[in-house]
């Protein structure tokens, strides 16, 4: 570059470089910006247990149900417990050592395998959701276009009934919360959309999702 | 001052103050079901911090005339909100079916604009971070929030209940928005051993502070501020009711019927 | 790379920067992590549990919260008839209290230095039998809580060891059972508040601490409907306007310590009228009179011509006396308000004064609550201190806190020094537990199988179970349980094996269904069905010596139910409750109306000091109007030196500086109102 820019005509720019500094910064920008920064402020956690929902579906032959329902009182039973767990995995029933694993270190310990369990769309202390509320039932009023609750509920959630193992859960190590928490911008997409309103309770009402 | 906020269900409270002997278990459940600190020295007043709070009041006479009476402040959820027309971050607002206040602290930045702006000193600034010595956070109740110091924060009508109380109706198949009395109760009403206070919608015939709050002992603080309290109180004395706004001698209390029936209650 | 080139290169980098979401996530995460603090709780979800229970510290039938194991709250119980779903001040703190700093840890024993030191369960097994090996013959129990069961269970384990000397702390309890029996009633005597119609209440603040405080509130709830003509009417006599006197048709101020007088002249009136009046209560006409009511205790002819008449027409009147938690003023005024219901022809009717049942013990060797009030334990103490009275070799003392709660005239610590080992069971760290050798961390009433059984002040027999809804935390026992395991070491049967079977013998011995109350938490409640009136005779109220007059300044010690007892300390929440005319900067507030400020020349916020012969403190004077003049009111429970940081440095303990004397005839103690009052 020195030597070019002793020869330089008057016209040129003095250093002569043109766009060429600018486009190696807005890419080395772009590149830390998209992958470099993501990339650090991530933390990969593993789950505690690698559960296998589709061994579950279809060898097992349980719903979603079984495990994630909405309680009479209205709440929501997300996680089952380990003792519901041993209510078949009290001994092993497959050759899976990951299943072994879950006996010695839960089942048989009594070690609470829910309080483990990384919760991918877990909300902070001041937000309130309801399950209740957002029910495929209530939401089909409208919403026709969903055939199964598995379509329904993987709007919000990860699909995890066609894993075999638990997608990675990949914690921002600023706000301590999964990637996959939803913020206040994809609730408003429902809540603050005017097709909501008169038709359903939604609302942009503070106290609805704040507690 | 914002314009009425109407809605078709409109929680509220008649306190019988005939009834309250001043005990303070309304104070005690409200601090544990709200998740508030306790406050090794509460009685600095400038520093303390109560969603609910037990006056004494005076008749101003002296003995043997003298008449005590105690009454318990929680927030009034007012009609007419001036903390929310002051608040600069929509930090507290009252646009949710059930009429209560709402204040989101982790929104809040502690301005105080709205403390200054409420007349019944029902909002206390954060001094302190929460602090729950030895394990006394195992209480901590898994409903509210903690704040962190340096934002306002004030009685929500136990709102967390409501939301409880919905999200069964819900599960019933039943209507949120026309709870029976007893599906949502705060937790100073549960408590109180007296019944002194009565909690329920308004606006609803079938729950009691429907009657209540038409009886001609009923009043509301400052009510010809035009703040519309959703907190009623009641008291046969009526040196009680006149305490209860800025009245001159000359003047009598009774209800000024313009004033409080005009809305829709 | 020359100026510009690097110019150009940090625009790029700049436009770069802003086109990618870093900068903007980044703030967005931030905005997350300022309402993330790590240093504030998070709360934790979990098993949402809510088990039924009863309050040990005021009988407040309760439903329990827990969330995951951790108790999170107390909550009444809606479904129990007897308190309807009430919750006292107390019953609302206990989980606080449950988790409360001054909670003892683990077992302490006191070293040369008279510093504790931490020793394992094994070691305090040990030192329990070896001392009570030793003592075989000679020790005492102090026991606080007369309503439980459990009580069957340590006097057996004394009695076993070849000794009599059980204990509770004073109460009124004791004085007006006392009284009951000397004028001839038999069993225990109790009001039937739910069924009367018109109350007299002298001095007992029962709508906040006095009796069981949740079933009388739920009948107060109820005979006073909103806005409508209450169907009970009260009365309320008492120096000052307390939480009872507010909310009563009428306030009677009457001066602290002539509560005799006053229920005398009541007395002399009423008989007056009565046909049935008998010969030994006409006699005793002469000594009382109006006039010398209203001179002596300060009433006024127009409110006593009032009460007598509201009286006299009430259709179940009903007339009972008590005192601030923890005292007595002797048996004298309980033998006038007895009187004074038979004179109304009130004793054993619905909504009158009714004499109970007083049961058997449920286990053998144990004694009756008939037994155990004979004896008392302030003239023990003063006995003991004195040397009039061999000092016992041990003495066990469960969850009370006589050092603090007892006037220094009763020389508790005297007492305590006189004898050789001291162990104290408590469930937080008191100022008794620091006189003692061996401190041992029991069971908290939510952590322990226990009961609730006809609580003084009752109207019937009335039981409710204690469960625990947690295991007991740190090192932590029930005492029950303790106490049977260590007469097994000794090789003695007190007759039950466990608690739960201890309380199954009550079960049976009231006929009920065990399993069905300890799940729903309700209470027992036996009808009332002993209509026959007893023969009293009230000849030893004659021979009562009048009570040495009451000083100029009489003082008034009041409880505030939220701010704790004795045993617990102020609980962390009612430090809220304490209100400024109650505490204020560290001094305890001592309310005067203005004429009794003029007199003594002091002024609303002025400091003075109070002296007794037990000392001096130092108080802020507030003019309150709803006090009676020559009345100086100051709240108790303040002062503590233990607990934790929510009871101490606040305030001093008038309870100490209180004067006692002991009544002739009964030999119970009379807290006195003596005082003096100069200017801070």
């Amino acid at each position: 570059m020195e030597d070019k820019s002793k020869e330089v005509k008057p016209t040129k720019c003095r250093c002569g470089c043109g766009f060429g500094p600018f486009l190696v910064g807005l890419v080395l920008a772009l590149v830390i910006g998209w992958s470099v920064i993501p990339a650090i402020k991530l933390e990969e956690k593993k789950q505690p247990v690698e559960f296998n929902h589709v061994a579950h579906i279809e060898n097992a032959g349980m719903a979603c149900e079984d495990c994630h329902f909405l309680r009479e009182d209205g709440t929501y039973h997300g996680l089952p417990d380990t003792a519901a767990c041993a209510a078949c995995h009290e001994e092993a029933v497959t050759e899976n050592p990951e299943e072994h694993r879950f006996i010695k270190e839960y089942v048989a310990k009594g070690r609470e395998i829910r309080d483990e369990w990384l919760v991918y769309q877990k909300q902070p202390d001041n937000v309130f959701f309801s399950h209740a509320v957002h029910s495929m039932e209530r939401c089909a009023n409208c919403h026709t276009e969903f055939e199964t609750p598995q379509q329904f509920c993987s709007l919000c959630h990860i699909d995890v009934a066609s894993t075999t193992k638990p997608p990675v859960y990949k914690e921002n190590k600023i706000s301590t919360y999964s990637v996959n928490t939803m913020k206040m911008p994809e609730c408003e997409a429902c809540h603050a959309n005017p097709g909501h309103y008169g038709t359903t309770n939604a609302s942009t009402a503070c106290f609805v999702c704040h507690k | 001052m914002s314009d009425f906020k109407d809605f078709t269900v409109r929680y509220g409270m008649v306190i019988d103050l005939d009834k309250c002997t001043g005990c303070g278990a309304c104070m005690m459940s409200c601090q544990a079901e709200n998740n508030v600190a306790p406050q090794e020295d509460a009685g600095n007043k400038l520093r303390a911090l109560n969603w609910l709070k037990v006056y004494r009041l005076s008749n101003g006479k002296d003995f043997p005339e003298h008449e005590t009476v105690f009454l318990p402040r929680p927030c009034m959820q007012c009609g007419k909100p001036s903390c929310v027309s002051v608040c600069p971050v929509v930090a507290t607002d009252k646009n949710e079916e059930g009429g209560i206040v709402s204040q989101v602290t982790p929104r809040c930045i502690g301005c105080r604009y709205c403390m200054a702006s409420c007349p019944y000193h029902a909002r206390y600034f954060n001094w302190f971070d929460p602090y729950w010595p030895g394990d006394l956070k195992e209480a901590l109740s898994p409903d509210v929030s903690t704040r962190p110091r340096g934002v306002v924060e004030k009685c929500s009508f136990c709102h967390h209940r409501l939301m409880k109380a919905k999200d069964k109706a819900i599960a019933n198949g039943e209507d949120p928005l026309a709870l029976p009395e007893e599906a949502y109760q705060t937790a100073c009403t549960e408590a109180c051993p007296n019944g002194a206070i009565v909690f329920g919608d308004l606006n609803n015939p079938e729950h009691r502070v429907y009657e209540l709050k038409q009886s001609p002992y009923a009043f509301r603080l400052l009510e010809r501020l035009g703040t519309e309290p959703q907190v009623y109180y009641m008291s046969k004395r009526e040196w009680v009711r006149r305490l209860g706004d800025n009245y001159l001698e000359h003047e009598e209390t009774g209800k000024p019927k313009d004033v409080i029936f005009n809305k829709s209650h | 790379m020359q100026r510009r080139g690097f110019l150009k290169f940090a625009l790029g980098g700049t436009v770069g920067l802003v086109a990618s979401p870093a900068i903007w996530t980044t703030l967005y995460d931030l905005a997350y992590w300022t309402q993330n603090w790590g240093w504030i709780p998070r709360l934790q979800k979990g098993e949402d549990l809510s088990i039924a229970t009863v309050s040990k510290l005021d009988g407040t039938p309760l439903k329990v919260r827990t969330v995951d194991g951790r108790v999170v709250r107390t909550n009444g119980n809606k479904e129990n008839a007897y308190s309807k779903g009430g919750l006292t001040p107390l019953a609302a703190s206990e989980v606080q209290l449950l988790y409360s700093e001054s909670r003892i840890k683990r077992p302490l024993k006191r070293g040369f230095d008279g510093g504790y030191a931490y020793i394992s369960w094994e070691e305090a097994e040990n030192i329990l039998k070896e001392k009570t090996g030793e003592a075989k013959g000679s020790m005492a129990f102090l026991s606080a809580d007369s309503s439980s069961s459990l009580n069957d269970v340590y006097s057996a384990f004394l009695a076993e060891n070849g000794s009599k000397d059980f204990f509770f702390m004073p109460s009124d309890e004791q004085a007006a059972t006392l009284a009951w029996h000397a004028l001839g009633g038999s069993g225990r005597i109790g009001y039937d508040i739910a069924n009367s119609d018109c109350i007299l209440a002298v001095g007992a603040n029962f709508l906040d601490s006095w009796g069981p405080v949740a079933h009388n509130r739920a009948v107060f709830n109820e005979t006073h409907q909103n806005a409508e003509d209450a169907s009970q009417a009260i009365y309320y006599a008492g120096a000052m306007q307390n939480n009872t006197a507010v909310v009563s048709d009428l306030w009677l101020p009457v001066k602290t310590g002539t509560e005799e007088i006053f229920l005398g002249a009541i007395l002399a009136e009423l008989v007056k009228s009565a046909a049935l009046a008998d010969e030994s209560l006409t006699s005793l006409t002469g000594r009382y009179s109006l006039e010398e009511a209203n001179k002596v205790c300060g009433t006024s002819m127009e409110s006593m011509q009032k009460l007598v008449s509201a009286l006299k027409n009430a259709n179940r009147p009903l007339v009972f006396a008590g005192t601030t938690e923890g005292q007595s003023q002797g048996t004298g005024v309980h033998m006038l308000a007895i009187a004074v219901n038979a004179v109304l022809g009130r004793i054993n009717q619905d909504g009158g004064l009714v004499s109970l049942p007083m049961d058997d013990p449920l286990l053998p060797s144990a004694q009756s609550l008939t037994d155990i009030f004979t004896r008392n334990f302030v003239s023990f103490s003063m006995q003991v201190a004195s040397g009039a009275k061999e000092a016992p070799k041990l003495l066990f003392i469960n969850d009370a806190n006589p050092v603090y709660a007892l006037s220094k005239d009763a020389e508790v610590k005297e007492c305590l020094a006189k004898i050789d080992y001291k162990i104290c069971f408590a469930s937080h760290f008191n100022e008794t537990c620091k006189e003692c050798d061996l401190v041992l961390p029991i069971a908290h009433g939510l952590e322990r199988f226990d009961d609730v059984y006809t609580p003084y002040g009752s109207g019937n027999i009335n039981w409710t179970l204690a469960k625990p809804v947690a295991e007991p935390h740190y090192q932590a026992r029930p005492l029950g349980e303790l106490i049977l395991a260590l007469a097994d070491e000794l090789g003695q049967n007190l007759g039950v094996s466990d608690i739960p079977s201890l309380l199954e013998k009550r079960a049976q011995a009231l006929h009920v269904n065990f399993k069905e109350y300890l799940e729903s938490g309700n209470t027992y409640q036996e009808a009332f069905y002993n209509f026959t009136v007893p023969t009293l005779n009230f000849m030893p109220l004659h021979s009562k010596q009048a009570k040495a007059p009451v000083s100029d300044i009489a003082l008034y010690t009041y409880t505030n139910a939220a701010a704790g007892t004795p045993s617990t300390g102020i609980p962390p929440y009612a430090n809220r409750a304490i209100t400024d005319y109650q505490l204020q900067d560290g001094l305890c507030v001592a309310q005067i109306n203005k004429a009794t400020a003029q007199k003594l020349g002091l002024g609303n916020g002025q400091k003075a000091m109070l002296q007794t012969k037990n000392g001096a403190m130092l108080v802020l004077v507030q003019i309150y109007e709803g006090i009676m003049p020559d009345v100086i009111a100051v709240m108790a429970g303040l002062g503590h030196t233990e607990f934790d940081r929510f009871s101490v440095g606040k305030g001093d303990n008038i309870l100490a500086l209180t004067q006692i004397d002991m009544e002739a005839d009964s030999d119970l103690p009379v807290w006195l109102n003596t005082v003096s009052v100069v200017k801070g």
